[in-house]
């Protein structure tokens, strides 16, 4: 398990408030995470765990409350730019260009956003793509690839801007059962470079084994947080026990 | 770095405001020359005896429009019952049927509905008996007849593939679960198929009506006394091409927009409840 | 004895026995067809044509009796295949459809070819393919129909190059070509001796030309976040598309002259034909990037890209090639609103036939067919290439 700077927080989220219309996702969830923190998000479907992990890069705006990613506020008119190459984010349907190579996929931002020359840009996106173990498929399609080696590729994509901090939203959840292990061991080793993650998953495998604390969301708030050991083991909440006869039976 | 944001108000109007002064030229630049060439907008001329109907000008205008409303809506009768058979043989097993709708489709989808409005008026049309040519002309109007045939048979063709399309949007599956239920080949049709169909060609379908409406002002050409044809001959007997050609741009406009809503509200009444 | 065999008879009463009742009416309805048909022609017809009627009688008998004897066969599971009487059904189906066919289409071309007219159509089909030039007085400029050749050759590479994602060579060579040919043929254009097809393709191509560029900037702007663009580019596309295209014609028609002074007719209809094409192309750019999944931009933008970044880098990419084939169907259209021009009196393809027509006066049947054709021959081929295209996109997946 890698060991947290307990007094280095990089995320501060306090009392944020989403709503959608009327619908309110999220009501007043306090959070700070720290620097090298792993974190993994647990909750029933429709709890708001995507909604707030999106509200981190901004791709949605919270109505009320503050979040500070690495000292800058989220606001409007604050640099969201700024913000995005600090947050990198995988998603549960991997979002990779259709009409761009592999390679093509991980060099765009940093040519584009960071100036990169291309020579170099290349360089570092081999780097990556070897780093997760999909070198030779460097010039393919994404189409061409399997879910598990697509969602390495969406990994390696979101590390080339060097963020200092990593979302993960139901990364394996869209997966074949024998693509997730490949998935999970990148993010392991991820975590075990010292990367600040915050992972939305229901694999209680990787929350044992790299996460440093657990957080339970329910009805758009966290309802615990614990030690993965304590969470799994020994939950302290109803909601929680419930949630997890759940999904040991699923 | 972000000072552009497009968003903010100072440059929002200041887009607005060009945009404004774009069209304020424009105006200017037209009412000089109309002031040069001695012309006066005269709104008046709408309440002025119409020198071809015993009305106003504005009566004659509605009475061009009430003519294409009932163009319209024939022809979109007789287009969609064509469309329905020609989209249906599309799909036929029988090779030959199938061969002689897509015929009928490509051809009339890739010649210009003006060119079939006079080869059905000039070419047609007088090759027909002198009798019948007669009792259509005095019941209503050769031109109209003419038009309506042009405009039902040509947007019967784009109709077709429209239906085509429906039914093919039917997964496979459907079709074989009605099998499966022991429904017969008329009432997998009619119960499973075709009333998923409908949803999907319900807006391309009004979409062609619209295109109908807007496609028989080509009527005026032969002379068929609807909308487009009273305005421009109201712009000959007055001069007065500005306020005519206002008139039948709003005339063109109120049918459109009503035919518009008249479709959204179908299409809700029809949706499907999605998740927003 | 097979009871279907009634059919031999009377087409239909076969299958009425053997208790296939839509089989049976469908058998009907095509005997009385056929027989209605192919009875005068047999008796009076010319050679061909009495054949073709004769086999196709012979057909129907010994297929409705044929059929029937199958489907009463599969009633009584004799037949092991079930699959045998459908097939057999279809098979003659198709034949008797066929021959019918075979027989109206050798009637109408008969028909066709006893006109009387053809040879006057004859004579003036090189005015309804390039106008007035061809008179002796403008053989002068005759060459130059020559600037046709770099416009193609522009347009043909530029669009090949396009497709092979080299999209900006593509665009400058198509656009060189464009120049290049309307340079030369600019005087005979000007003056409107061009007409005909010739002039016809070359308002289209104009048309396009001017139409692609405004219309990508008003579907882009409809579904811009900011209000002022959202809403100006909202009334361009709705207003264009509420009337109809002859109503745009008359505006531009009456206001020109009024900025640009007389004479400016032909800039007029090019307008017109831009103008109106451009809000039909703004939904088409509207669809294509709004078919795009929203994880597209999100994931651009998670990755720290700019809105316009986004837009360039990874959603235009990939929703022109969704918007190609709508894209060739919108020139069809635009081919076919040149039609219209000759309302306000430019002698394209329609109006140069239209003229021939009137002054020839009763050789309108050959004429009106013979322009129709013509347009159909472009098209047409313009459609299958929209279709290949699609073709294309559907294996990629
Ligand atoms: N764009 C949206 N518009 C309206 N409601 C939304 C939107 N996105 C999410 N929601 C609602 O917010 C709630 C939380 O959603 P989400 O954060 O996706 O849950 P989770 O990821 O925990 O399954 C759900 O009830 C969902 O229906
Ligand atoms: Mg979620």
């Amino acid at each position: 398990m890698t060991q947290a700077n307990s007094t280095d927080p990089i995320i501060i989220a306090q009392d944020v408030h989403k709503y959608f219309g009327q619908f309110h996702a999220l009501r007043g969830v306090n959070m700070t995470v720290q620097k090298g923190e792993v974190l993994v998000i647990v909750g029933p479907s429709g709890s708001g765990k995507s909604t707030f992990i999106r509200t981190i890069n901004r791709l949605e705006a919270h109505q009320k409350g503050t979040i500070i990613v690495d000292g800058i506020e989220l606001k409007e008119g604050s640099n969201l730019d700024a913000i995005r190459r600090e947050v990198g984010m995988v998603f549960q349907s991997f979002n990779l260009f259709p009409h761009l190579t592999v390679l093509q996929n991980v060099t765009l931002a940093p040519m584009q956003v960071r100036k990169m020359p291309k020579d170099k840009a290349n360089a570092l996106g081999m780097e990556l793509l070897e780093r997760v173990g999909i070198s030779e498929q460097a010039q393919k399609f994404p189409a061409q690839l399997s879910g598990g080696q697509q969602q390495r590729v969406a990994i390696a994509r979101a590390l080339a801007m060097q963020p200092k901090v990593m979302l993960f939203d139901e990364p394996t959840s869209a997966l074949d059962p024998e693509m997730v292990g490949e998935v999970l061991d990148v993010m392991k080793t991820l975590a075990k470079s010292g990367m600040t993650m915050l992972c939305v998953t229901h694999e209680m495998g990787f929350a044992k084994a790299v996460a440093n604390r657990v957080v339970f969301f329910d009805q758009g708030n966290i309802v615990e947080e614990n030690t993965p050991e304590g969470f799994f083991n020994n939950p302290q909440h109803e909601r929680t026990k419930m949630f997890l006869n759940q999904i040991r039976h699923a | 770095m972000n000072s552009f944001n497009p968003k903010n108000p100072v440059i929002q109007s200041l887009f607005g405001a060009f945009l404004i002064a774009l069209v304020g030229v424009l105006v200017w630049q037209i009412s000089q020359g109309l002031k040069a060439n001695n012309i006066v907008l005269d709104w008046g001329v709408l309440g002025q005896p119409s020198q071809i109907t015993s009305g106003s000008n504005l009566t004659t205008i509605l009475l061009g429009m009430w003519l294409t409303i009932r163009i319209a809506l024939v022809s979109i009768i007789l287009a969609l019952l064509l469309g329905i058979v020609v989209g249906v043989s599309r799909l036929s097993s029988n090779t030959v049927v199938r061969l002689v709708a897509t015929a009928y489709v490509e051809f009339f989808r890739n010649t210009p509905l003006l060119v079939q409005i006079f080869f059905w008026y000039f070419g047609v049309f007088n090759l027909l008996p002198k009798v019948v040519q007669d009792s259509l002309d005095t019941q209503f109007g050769a031109p109209t007849v003419a038009v309506v045939a042009a405009l039902s048979i040509y947007t019967s063709s784009y109709i077709a593939e429209t239906i085509r399309a429906g039914i093919q949007s039917i997964p496979k599956g459907q079709f074989e679960a009605g099998d499966s239920l022991g429904l017969s080949g008329f009432q997998t049709l009619g119960l499973i198929i075709l009333p998923q169909a409908l949803r999907v060609v319900i807006p391309p379908l009004g979409n062609q009506f619209l295109n109908l409406t807007k496609n028989s002002s080509l009527a005026s050409q032969l002379g068929a006394q609807e909308l487009f044809y009273y305005g421009i001959q109201m712009q000959s007997y007055s001069g007065q091409g500005f306020v005519s050609i206002s008139a039948i741009t709003l005339g063109y406009l109120v049918m459109s927009l009503s035919i518009t809503a008249i479709l959204t509200l179908i299409n809700n009444r029809f949706a499907l409840a999605v998740r927003k | 004895m097979n009871i279907g065999a009634l059919s031999f008879v009377i087409p239909g009463v076969g299958q009425f026995a053997v208790q296939t009742l839509f089989l049976g009416i469908q058998y009907l309805l095509a005997a009385i067809t056929v027989w209605l048909v192919a009875l005068p022609i047999l008796l009076s017809g010319p050679l061909e044509g009495r054949i073709i009627a004769l086999a196709l009688l012979v057909s129907l008998h010994v297929g409705a009796g044929i059929t029937a004897i199958a489907w009463k066969q599969r009633a009584d599971g004799l037949e092991k295949n079930l699959a045998k009487a459908p097939r057999t059904y279809r098979l003659w189906s198709n034949v008797i459809a066929g021959l019918l066919v075979l027989l109206l289409v050798d009637l109408f071309a008969r028909w066709l070819l006893s006109l009387p007219s053809w040879s006057a159509v004859a004579s003036n089909l090189t005015f309804i393919l390039i106008g007035k030039l061809r008179a002796p007085s403008n053989a002068e400029d005759l060459w130059r129909l020559w600037g046709f050749v770099p416009l193609m050759i522009g347009l043909v590479v530029g669009w090949n190059l396009f497709r092979a994602k080299k999209g900006l060579l593509g665009l400058v060579l198509g656009f060189v070509g464009v120049i290049i040919g309307t340079v030369i043929l600019w005087p005979i254009i000007n003056n409107q001796v061009l007409g005909g097809l010739a002039m016809s393709v070359m308002l289209a191509l104009w048309g396009i030309v001017l139409a692609l560029p405004l219309g990508m900037l008003v579907g882009i702007g409809r579904i811009s976040e900011i209000p002022v663009v959202r809403i100006s580019s909202t009334i361009w596309i709705e207003l264009f598309r509420s009337i109809p295209f002859v109503a745009v014609i008359f505006w531009f028609y009456i206001c020109l002259p009024y900025v640009l002074g007389q004479g400016t007719q032909l800039y007029a209809v090019v307008l017109a034909l831009a103008i109106f094409t451009s809000s039909y192309i703004g939904e088409i750019v509207r669809a294509g990037l709004q078919s795009l999944p929203k994880g597209q931009t999100e994931a651009s933008r998670s990755l720290g890209l700019s809105g316009s970044q986004a837009m360039i880098q990874v959603v235009l990419p990939q929703a022109i090639q969704n918007m190609i084939p709508p894209l060739v169907g919108q020139f069809i259209s635009l081919f076919k609103d040149t039609s219209l021009t000759s309302i306000v009196s430019i002698l394209e393809l329609f109006g140069a036939g239209r003229s021939v027509a009137n002054r020839l006066g009763n050789a309108t049947f050959e004429i009106y067919l013979t322009i129709a054709v013509i347009y159909f021959i472009v098209n047409y081929s313009l459609s299958r290439l929209a279709a290949s295209l699609e073709g294309a996109k559907a294996k990629e997946r």
